[in-house]
């Protein structure tokens, strides 16, 4: 149903395409644009899971060990704590 | 995209299996203290919070009465790697001096975006955290790098301060 009601809506995306093309069309093919994404990479995991992504900073591999935080400062940065104020 | 590639994306057709330690932090800094913090030496650091870097990097060189960095925990970056959601290019503060891309490429560490974190730190949650790795699609040996543990190291050493700074 979705599909059908989408095809009936002419986009600047399925207006550009050549006739008879069959490039798939979605709403997400532009993100890339957007975000300016890097070198295709991926995060693995020692149980086997895979996690992909773009590179950014050093393009190079790294080995380590997996951790994560859950801050939520990072939305409105720490800059401004009285310890930073001159 | 395609069902596959978001599955793919959120890890969830392969099985785990391993059962390590558990290490969380849930600090109220924000991510130029984190990456300075000694005690991320040798660790890949994912940052559940989604949009990251939108606020650029603010200066190296500003110190405090005791000579020390006023918005970083040390002199350097210490964790392994960066993993983050949405990686926000366009940053915009006051005091930034550059982007985060930009401060981890001149620090040689390498960052990933465009990854489901939440999914990844449910996966860490509650399996506890384990090795891992960042491998470079275009360069397919990469992906034979062996895992290594940190903790086998001296990570002391590798964090501490090399030099005296009070007389």
């Amino acid at each position: 149903m979705a599909s059908t009601a989408a095809a009936a809506v002419p986009t600047a995306a399925t207006a550009a395409a050549a006739p008879g093309s069959t490039a798939v069309v979605s709403d997400l093919d532009h993100v890339d644009e957007i975000m300016n994404r890097g070198e295709p990479a991926e995060l693995v995991l020692d149980d086997g899971s895979r996690f992909d992504g773009w590179s950014f900073g050093a393009l190079r591999p790294v080995t380590g060990e997996a951790v994560f935080q859950t801050g939520a400062w990072h939305a409105c940065t720490s800059l401004f704590p009285s310890k930073n104020v001159a | 995209m395609s069902a596959e590639q978001i599955w793919t994306r959120t890890g969830l057709t392969w099985a785990s299996v391993c059962s390590f330690f558990s290490l969380t932090h849930a600090g109220m800094v924000g991510y130029p203290e984190s990456l300075t913090d000694p005690s991320y030496r040798g660790q890949i650091l994912v940052l559940t919070y989604p949009l990251i870097g939108n606020y650029g990097v603010p200066s190296a060189t500003e110190v405090d009465a005791n000579g020390l960095p006023h918005f970083f925990e040390s002199d350097r970056v210490h964790v392994a790697a960066l993993v983050v959601g949405t990686y926000g290019t366009d940053y915009s503060h006051w005091r930034a001096v550059q982007s985060l891309g930009a401060w981890l490429k001149a620090s040689n560490v390498p960052a990933i975006h465009g990854v489901d974190t939440r999914a990844l730190t449910k996966r860490l949650r509650t399996n506890g955290v384990m090795l891992g790795k960042i491998v470079l699609k275009a360069d397919p040996t990469t992906g034979d790098l062996p895992f290594e543990d940190p903790n086998v190291r001296n990570l002391v050493a590798e964090g501490a301060v090399h030099c005296r700074t009070t007389a």
